[in-house]
C-alpha cells in the first residue's frame, strides 16, 4: 500500500568519496533507498558501513575541508510540493530546508547542543530564523516544545544550560529543537546509543508518538537490531559503504537474504538463545561469529566487499561487485541471491 | 547470606563493601553502598545495572584498584583490603582486569610485545630472552593473533584486535580471577560475538572465575552463571541466570528486562517500563533507592531500606513488596 504513495525522499546512486594522502576513499557508493511519508526507514550497519556519511551527505553537513566528492541524487518533496535534489541544492536553499523541513538529532546530545546558550534560546533561535517569530513569541513556542517532549517544569528548564541536564533530558531537548519547525523528515543518527536501556525506551516512545501526531517521516540510523525490529518499517542494511540488502522489517528478520545480514542476526546472543536445542545445553555453546573484519576502504577487495568474511564465497565473488538485485519489494547484493530469485 | 547452600569455599567474597567519594562528613557520593556477594571457583558472575549504578566502581574496588571505604573483599578467605604492598603485588598476579575501552587501555607508545612483556617482567615470569619471547608468541596465538603482531603498536589494530590484546595482557600472569569491565561495549556486533567466543574458550581452558560487568542483558544471559543487579550502589536482586531471566523478582530487574529491545519484529510491543532518570547518588532517596521510579512503591518503601532476603532457595531480592512478584 505504501508503495503506491510517492516517497518523501528518494535517494538514487548516492556516492561520497574523500581524497586522502593515500588515495581516494569511497566511503559510500551506489546507495539507493527511499523514505515514505509518515514511515520510518532504518539504515543499519556497523562502524565504517557508511551510514553516518550517508546521512551527513543528505543534510549537507560534511565539513567543507573534507573536499567530499558527491555523486547521485536525493529527491525530496517540500511542503509546497516542489521536488528538490538535496545533493545539488545551492547553499542558501539548503539552509532554508535544514532545521526546517529536514531536522536531525545526533548520538551525543552533549556535544550537539551549544554549552553557552540556554535551552530556551537554542530552540528559539531556530524558530526566529525559519518562522520569523520575535523573541518573546519564539521563547513561548520553545516552552511549548519542551512540554511536547515531556520535560517536567518546562518554564524553569528554558533558562537552564545543557550541562544541568541528564543525558536523557538532553536528548529530549535535541528532539524539541528538531521538532520546533515541524519537519517533514527527521534524521536520527544513533539517537539512543549513549543512553541506558530504560531511557532509550522513553526516547524511542517519544519519537514514535511525535511521528504519529505530526505524520513526519523518520530516517533512523542505528547499529542496534533490537531497536530496528520495533521501530522501523523499512530496513536498509549497509556494509563497507554499500547497500547489501533492503526489505520491509518483518520479511528482513524472518528471512534475511544476504549472508552478511544472516550473519549479523545470527551472532546476536538473543537469537542464539532462540535456536532449537539451545535451552537444554547447561552451558551456552559458541556464538555464531562472522570471521575477520571490514576491509580497509583504501584497499577494498576486487569483487564483493563481504567476500573475505563470507562462508559462501567462491571464485566468482572475487570477480566483480554484484549488482543490487530486486524481487518482491526487497533487494540484495549477492550472486547467490540473484540465482535463487 | 550466600554461604549456606555452597559446599565449596567461594573464591571471592565481598562483604558489606562501601565506596564513597568526596567528604565523608558532608554529603559523599555513595557509589557503592553496602554490597555483599560471593563468587564460586569457576563461576562467571554477571553485574548489571544502568550507568551510575556503581558497576565499575564495584569492579575496581574488588581488585583494590580503588580503595574501599568500608567492608571486606576476601580472596580465598584472605581480606585483600588489609594486604600490605608486597602481599598485594603477589595477589595481583591472581586477580586481573580487562577494561572497557581498548583504545584507552593500551599504551600507544609501546609495542604489543612490550605491553605483554611488562606484565611478565613485573611478576618475574618467563625469565630469559627466549622464554619471554616464546611466552609472548604463545599469548598472542591464544587470543587469535599472530606472533609477528608483537612488533606493532596499538594504533595498527582494530577495536576487536585491541580487545584481544587486552585479554592477552590479563592472561599473561595466569590469573585465577578476572574482572571484565564492559569488555564488549566498544565493539561492533559481528566483532562482539568473536570476543564472546574467545572469553568462553579461555574461561573453560584456564578454569577462570569471572566478574562480568555489562549493561547488555543479552550477553550477560549468554555468558554468566549468576547475576547481581545493581541500582544506585545497592544490590536489588541476585539469582541464577536462567531463573532471573525467566522470572525476575525485583521490580527494577523486571523493568530492565522489559526495556531491552528484542531483535524480533513479531515480539509484542512492551510499554515503556520506567519513567524519569536514575537519581543522584549524592542524595539518594530514603528507604528503597528505587522507590522514586518504582510503579509499586508505597509509604513503607520511603521509610527504611529493604534488606536483601532469600525469597526462594538461591534467589535474593531487596523489595518491601516482594509478595507481588514471588
Amino acid at each position: 500500500m505504501s508503495a503506491i504513495q510517492e516517497p518523501l525522499l528518494k535517494v538514487q546512486g548516492l556516492g561520497t568519496a574523500f581524497p586522502t594522502h593515500d588515495g581516494l576513499v569511497r566511503a559510500v557508493a551506489d546507495v539507493s533507498f527511499s523514505v515514505q511519508p509518515g514511515r520510518t526507514t532504518a539504515l543499519v550497519g556497523e562502524s565504517g558501513s557508511g551510514k553516518s556519511v550517508t546521512s551527513l551527505t543528505l543534510m549537507g553537513l560534511l565539513p567543507r575541508d573534507a573536499d567530499a566528492r558527491i555523486s547521485g541524487r536525493a529527491d525530496f518533496r517540500c511542503r509546497d510540493g516542489r521536488q528538490v535534489d538535496l545533493l545539488s541544492l545551492p547553499p542558501k536553499q539548503a539552509r532554508a530546508l535544514r532545521g526546517n523541513e529536514i531536522a536531525m538529532i545526533f548520538q551525543e546530545p552533549m556535544t550537539s547542543l551549544n554549552p553557552v546558550l540556554s535551552i530556551g534560546e537554542q530552540i528559539a533561535e531556530s524558530l526566529r530564523l525559519h518562522k520569523g517569530l520575535d523573541r518573546a513569541a519564539a521563547l513561548a513556542a520553545a516552552r511549548r516544545m519542551l512540554e511536547l517532549v515531556e520535560i517536567p517544569a518546562a518554564a524553569q528548564r528554558l533558562a537552564e544550560y545543557p550541562h544541568q541536564l541528564s543525558g536523557g533530558m538532553r536528548q529530549r531537548v535535541m528532539i524539541a529543537l528538531a521538532m520546533a519547525c515541524e519537519p517533514r523528515l527527521l534524521i536520527a543518527d544513533e539517537p539512543t546509543t549513549a543512553l541506558d536501556v530504560t531511557i532509550q525506551a522513553q526516547i524511542l516512545a517519544l519519537v514514535g508518538r511525535l511521528q504519529r501526531e505530526t505524520g513526519m517521516s523518520v530516517l533512523f540510523i542505528t547499529h542496534n537490531l533490537g531497536v530496528v525490529a520495533h521501530h522501523a518499517d523499512e530496513v536498509v542494511v549497509m556494509y563497507a559503504g554499500r547497500v547489501v540488502e533492503s526489505a520491509p522489517v518483518k520479511p528482513l528478520f524472518a528471512a534475511p537474504q544476504h549472508p552478511y545480514t544472516q550473519g549479523l542476526l545470527n551472532c546476536l546472543p538473543a537469537k542464539a538463545r532462540q535456536a532449537p536445542g539451545a535451552a537444554d545445553a547447561s552451558r551456552p555453546r559458541r556464538l555464531f561469529a562472522i570471521p575477520g573484519q571490514v576491509a580497509s576502504p583504501l584497499a577494498p577487495p576486487p569483487g564483493c566487499a563481504f567476500e573475505p568474511r563470507c562462508a559462501r564465497a567462491e571464485a566468482r565473488c572475487r570477480e566483480a561487485m554484484p549488482a543490487l538485485a530486486s524481487l518482491a519489494g526487497r533487494q540484495a547484493r549477492c550472486i547467490h541471491v540473484q540465482e535463487s530469485l | 547470606m550466600v554461604h549456606e547452600q555452597e559446599q565449596q569455599q567461594p573464591l571471592i567474597e565481598v562483604r558489606h563493601l562501601k565506596r564513597y567519594f568526596g567528604d565523608l562528613k558532608k554529603q559523599p557520593v555513595r557509589a557503592v553502598d553496602d554490597v555483599s556477594f560471593a563468587i564460586r571457583p569457576g563461576e562467571t558472575l554477571g553485574l548489571v545495572g544502568e550507568s551510575g549504578s556503581g558497576k565499575s566502581t564495584l569492579g575496581r574496588s574488588v581488585l583494590r584498584l580503588i580503595e574501599p571505604t568500608a567492608g571486606q573483599v576476601l580472596y580465598r578467605g584472605e581480606d585483600i583490603a588489609q594486604a600490605g604492598a608486597r602481599r598485594m603485588r603477589e595477589l595481583r598476579r591472581k586477580l586481573q582486569i580487562i577494561f572497557q575501552d581498548p583504545y584507552a587501555s593500551l599504551n600507544p607508545k609501546m609495542r604489543i610485545a612490550d605491553i605483554l612483556g611488562e606484565a611478565l617482567d613485573t611478576h618475574g615470569l618467563a625469565k630469559g630472552r627466549e622464554a619471554r619471547a616464546a611466552r609472548i608468541a604463545e599469548l598472542l596465538s591464544l587470543v587469535g593473533l599472530r606472533p609477528e603482531h608483537g612488533t606493532r603498536y596499538p594504533h595498527e589494530f582494530s577495536g576487536g584486535q585491541r580487545q584481544r590484546i587486552g585479554v592477552a595482557r590479563a592472561l599473561a600472569v595466569e590469573p585465577e580471577f578476572i574482572v571484565a569491565d564492559e569488555p564488549l561495549s566498544a565493539l561492533d556486533v559481528s566483532i562482539q560475538s568473536q570476543v564472546v567466543n574467545l572469553l568462553m574458550e579461555l574461561r573453560e581452558r584456564f578454569k577462570l572465575t569471572m566478574l562480568f560487568i555489562s549493561h547488555d542483558l543479552d550477553v550477560v544471559e549468554y555468558l554468566c552463571d549468576r547475576v547481581v543487579v545493581l541500582y544506585l550502589g545497592r544490590v536489588m536482586e541476585v539469582a541464577e541466570t536462567r531463573a532471573l531471566y525467566e522470572q525476575p523478582l525485583h521490580p527494577y530487574t523486571r523493568a530492565l528486562l522489559a526495556a531491552s529491545p528484542q531483535p524480533d519484529p513479531e515480539a509484542p510491543h512492551r510499554p515503556v517500563p520506567l519513567q524519569g532518570d536514575i537519581p543522584s547518588p549524592i542524595n539518594p532517596p530514603s528507604g528503597c533507592v528505587f522507590r522514586t521510579r518504582c510503579p509499586h512503591a508505597e509509604a513503607l518503601c520511603a521509610v527504611s531500606v529493604p534488606p536483601l532476603t532469600e525469597v526462594r532457595p538461591g534467589r535474593f531480592s531487596a523489595c518491601w513488596r516482594q509478595e507481588l512478584f514471588a
